[in-house]
């Protein structure tokens, strides 16, 4: 008898040191990440821009759109500020970064309107939430080119856009505009990247290659500037869509911790 | 008599099936391309014989898997995403919301008594066999998530416009046989195929 209650004790002991133990065990920090990516956008009317990010816990106020004070977009030595309107936050896909899941999170907000090119060279945005609680969280280069209303020097037929050959991350390196033929001459050609793009072109084909970055580069307008002075803009496209993003960007993210 | 030959064709009647593929989205693809190896679809019956021996072996219970492409690369040509033409007079500024799913990202198929959950949102493998295949993190997903991209631009009169997809991903495929109480079954092949990549192409085009 004696020995049932010593085996009893025992059994209840290690269940109320596991108990104990687990309850110990400490709760996983909420994480946002952002992954360094150059965003451009035409400031147009109603147009629509966004920003993504992701959370390890989907239920905080950052992913509530009616806790949002206000948005505000920043370069990095503060000089540059503009104060952005929200309009929604969507969840997306589930990933997964050193061994913890993350949701992405698109952030959308109406594109500013301004008389001229704008460049947020190290872009930061702080979340200013209604409970006090503020997070600034770096996210690449942000430039917004103004329209444009000239003539249309190409009139394009096809847009399409790939990655380099064996570059996991999501990032564009080539674009082909495939056109009817070119009235005037192209002096530039620019995509919102910091970095060079050369372009070539044909009869059919305009090809714009666009230098490698530790940025990533998916949704971009064409800007062509030709030899003329006049200016064609081929709206915002999204060429790249990526489903295993964190897992390829490594040194390209930004890790800050939720309240 | 008549009985007995009852019974056995009933115990014969899942063979019948045996190489009928039960699949989900991606099996519409226009074009499928792996860098190495073989489509399930593609498996000759005599590649099954062979595969089958490596889980003849009997078992308590569960799952005894083999795998014959282990997350090898395709490339892929999808299907026209959407298509819009202006018959009017006037240019028309055309915002067109593009909805993707996640489960169009995850695509399964199975031949055999192996199956897919019909019931289901998001495609899944009978009895749980997407645990005994020990899939890594990046395959796991619990609810049907959506991601909204949107796409602005003026289409001329006399213009129709597509929107068509092509990409990367990584194909998964073998075979498995179910046991109980050392007694087979199910049996069949299986996939998986993961999306990995999506390009978007553009085209415009005068009617």
């Amino acid at each position: 008898m004696k020995r049932i209650f010593l085996y009893i004790s025992l059994l209840m002991l290690s269940a109320i040191l596991g108990y104990i133990i687990f309850r110990m065990k400490p709760d996983q920090e909420k994480k946002v990440l952002t992954v360094d990516t150059e965003y451009a956008y035409v400031m147009k009317d109603d147009a629509i821009g966004t920003f993504m990010m992701y959370v390890s816990d989907e239920t905080h106020d950052i992913c509530n759109e009616n806790r949002y004070m206000r948005m505000i977009l920043e370069d990095k030595d503060k000089e540059t500020k503009i104060e952005l309107s929200l309009l929604d936050i969507e969840i997306g896909h589930e990933e997964y970064y050193l061994k913890e899941a993350y949701v992405k999170v698109f952030i959308s907000f109406d594109i500013p309107i301004m008389t001229e090119d704008i460049v947020f060279d190290d872009a930061y945005l702080t979340l200013e939430l209604t409970d006090q609680q503020s997070y600034e969280v770096r996210l690449g280069r942000v430039t917004f080119f103004k329209d444009a209303h000239d003539e249309q020097g190409l009139n394009w037929t096809s847009l399409s856009g790939i990655k380099q050959s064996n570059d996991l991350r999501s990032r564009i390196y080539e674009i082909t505009v495939s056109c009817d033929g070119v009235t005037e001459e192209i002096e530039k050609i620019d995509v919102g990247s910091k970095h060079l793009t050369t372009f070539s072109l044909d009869q059919q084909n305009l090809i714009i290659t666009i230098e490698d970055a530790d940025y990533l580069l998916y949704d971009v307008p064409i800007v062509i500037t030709f030899v003329n002075g006049e200016r064609q803009v081929i709206a915002n496209f999204r060429y790249i869509i990526d489903y295993v993003i964190l897992k390829e960007s490594g040194p390209m993210i930004n890790v800050y911790t939720l309240d | 008599m008549k009985r007995l030959i009852f019974i056995a064709l009933c115990f014969l009647l899942p063979f019948c099936f045996a190489f009928e593929v039960h699949a989900s989205n991606y099996q519409g693809y226009e074009r499928i391309e792996m860098s190495s190896g073989k489509l399930l679809a593609d498996f000759t019956s005599k590649e099954y014989t062979s595969y089958y021996k490596k889980v003849q072996k009997l078992k308590f219970n569960g799952w005894r898997v083999y795998i014959v492409n282990d997350n090898v690369k395709a490339s892929f040509i999808s299907e026209t995403l959407f298509s819009y033409y202006n018959d009017g007079y006037t240019p028309i500024e055309y915002v067109y919301e593009l909805e993707r799913k996640r489960s169009q990202k995850i695509g399964l198929s199975a031949t055999g008594s192996i199956g897919l959950k019909s019931t289901e949102t998001i495609p899944k493998f009978k009895n749980n066999l997407e645990s005994a295949l020990k899939l890594s993190s990046e395959y796991q997903y619990n609810e049907e998530e959506k991601e909204k991209y949107y796409l602005k631009f003026l289409v001329d009169p006399g213009t129709q416009v597509d929107l068509y997809v092509y990409g990367e991903g990584k194909v998964t495929n073998g075979v498995a046989a179910r046991y109980s109480l050392f007694i087979r079954v199910d049996k069949g092949g299986f996939e998986i195929f993961f999306v990995t990549t999506e390009y978007q192409r553009l085209e415009k085009k005068k009617i």
